[in-house]
Parts: structure tokens; C-alpha cells; sequence
């Protein structure tokens, strides 16, 4: 017996699902949203790989990096407004970043 | 069927770990949780036979970008945030949505995506002549040879915008600022300089 697609699509839906109730659950945390964030990124990772497998195409490992690089950049950004909105507000919680509503 | 176990019990860390990082309260141990979901992570890439992405995914997100999470997080006071987590209105929310993900995500995996066969125009069959190292190097830099630029352009934009983020002139120091001490016109005055004579 060996291990199907559908194994491998199953465990990447649900890594998405907890990825997205953590994002929805830690809405006062922005380094909670990030990590969940990663986790979302890495279950779409996953069905890349696993439909490249077995659709024996290269290409979905060649986007895997692709969004491998982009996600390396979002987390930097990320971390250094993360720390910008630290420094000036004394809070991490996205309630603050408000002031552009007026 | 040795290989079946396998799966299930790194499957099963994998969402176990992934769990407690949105779950606990320090962010300390969802950070180290990240670690253990991306390790796992990077095993299922090897059931896949996809050996480079799971070494680039140890070295990459545990190596740089877990780091970066727990430099701020340890950078950072945040102990007092953690003290009025999970709002009531929040948990309601979720639940309704992961709900209706649930019952989204129930008839898209009824499909069987395993009878599809490999589609005929493939560009590389993964087969032994060619490891998977050695086919993604070929693709990337024949047939997405664009996408590897715009990976470079995303990077520096990135490294540009964290940049001037987080810089800040430091004020409390006292840095000699050449050009404006050679361009002092009173104090500084350019000779011309006889032979056999020097400067008088």
C-alpha cells in the first residue's frame, strides 16, 4: 500500500486550517499572525511538491522556491515594522496601527 | 508499510507542533514548535523525493528565519501581551470560519487525485538520470531563468526596505565628517608647491 496524493493533500488542508485559525485566534499578536502566516505558506509548499511528485513535473518545485524567497523577505519586512511599531508605541498589537483611518 | 507508519507519525507531529505554536502562550515555545514543523516538513519533502527543498527548508526557515523570530521575540518585552490572549468575540469568529473551511475543504479532498496520470507535456520527468538537484538547477536557469531574477529583484527590495526601516542616526556620537572639514574656505587654504622649495 503505498502513501496517495490525497494523504499528502489532506495533511497540507490541515495544516492550512490550524495556520488560519491561529491567524484569526491571535489577532492582538503580530508575531503570532506572522507565525501563523508561515504556517500557511508552508502547507501551500507542500501541495507544490506533492502534486510535482506526482504529476512528475519539475515546476512546482521551481515555485516552491519562488515562494520560498518571497516569504524570506515578507518575514523580514515583517519583523522590522514589528519592531518599528515596538519602538514607538510600546505595543505589539495591530489596534494601533489606526492612525491612517483619521 | 514500514514507510505508511512513517508518514503518519511525522504527520501527525508535524500538526500536533503546529498546533502548539497558535496555542501557547509564550512565544518563546511557539517558536521552538516552528522549528519542530519545519523539520517535519522537510522529512515529507523526502518521502516526496524532493531531497533539495527539504535541505533548503532546514537550512533556510530553521536556519535564518526561525532565528529572526526568536531574536525579536527575546529583542522585545512582550510578556504583558500575553496576558489578555484569546478574546471571546475572536474564538467565536474562528470557529465559525474553520467551520465552513472544514466543510469547504471535505468535498474538495473527495476527489481521488491520485487516478490522474503524469501529464504528457512535462518538461523533466523526475527518473534517475536526473536527481532532483540537478533538474531544478536545469529549469531555473534554462526555462524560469525570469523567475529566478525577480527572486534576486524581491530579495534586495527586501534587504533595501528593512534597511532604512530600522535605521536610525545615532546622535550621541562624534563622527570626524571629512568632506565638510576639507571644504572649510576660511581655515584651509590650497598652495602650489614650488619644486626644490616645499611648503613655506
Amino acid at each position: 500500500m503505498d502513501i496517495s496524493v490525497n494523504d499528502y493533500l489532506f495533511l497540507s488542508t490541515m495544516l492550512f486550517v490550524v495556520g488560519l485559525f491561529g491567524m484569526l485566534l491571535n489577532r492582538s499578536n503580530i508575531i503570532y499572525l506572522l507565525m501563523s502566516l508561515e504556517l500557511i505558506l508552508l502547507s501551500v509548499n507542500l501541495n507544490f511538491v506533492a502534486f510535482s511528485t506526482f504529476l512528475q513535473d519539475y515546476t512546482g518545485q521551481i515555485f516552491v522556491i519562488f515562494i520560498l524567497s518571497v516569504t524570506a523577505t515578507e518575514v523580514a519586512v515583517g519583523l522590522a515594522l514589528l519592531v518599528l511599531l515596538f519602538k514607538n508605541n510600546n505595543t505589539i498589537s495591530p489596534d494601533v496601527i489606526s492612525k491612517m483611518k483619521g | 508499510m514500514i514507510v505508511n507508519i512513517a508518514f503518519y507519525i511525522v504527520s501527525s507531529i508535524l500538526l500536533i507542533a503546529s498546533i502548539v505554536v497558535i496555542l501557547s502562550k509564550n512565544p518563546v515555545h511557539s517558536v521552538l514548535s516552528l522549528v519542530v514543523v519545519f523539520f517535519n516538513a522537510a522529512i515529507i519533502f523526502i518521502f516526496l523525493k524532493a531531497e533539495y527543498l527539504a535541505f533548503v527548508l532546514i537550512i533556510v526557515y530553521v536556519g535564518a528565519i526561525v532565528i529572526l523570530f526568536l531574536f525579536v521575540v527575546m529583542m522585545l518585552d512582550i510578556q504583558k501581551e500575553v496576558s489578555s490572549k484569546f478574546k471571546i468575540k475572536n474564538i467565536i469568529s474562528a470557529t465559525i470560519i474553520l467551520f465552513l473551511m472544514m466543510v469547504e475543504f471535505y468535498f474538495i479532498l473527495k476527489i481521488n487525485y491520485s487516478i490522474y496520470s503524469p501529464s504528457p507535456t512535462y518538461l523533466i520527468s523526475l527518473d534517475n538520470e536526473y536527481n532532483t538537484i540537478k533538474g531544478i538547477g536545469f529549469l531555473l536557469y534554462t526555462n524560469y531563468s525570469y523567475v529566478f531574477i525577480v527572486c534576486g529583484i524581491i530579495l534586495t527590495a527586501g534587504i533595501i526596505g528593512v534597511i532604512t526601516l530600522t535605521y536610525t542616526k545615532s546622535t550621541n556620537i562624534n563622527r570626524q565628517s571629512v568632506f565638510l572639514q576639507n571644504s572649510r574656505k576660511n581655515t584651509v587654504k590650497t598652495v602650489k608647491v614650488k619644486n626644490h622649495e616645499g611648503v613655506n
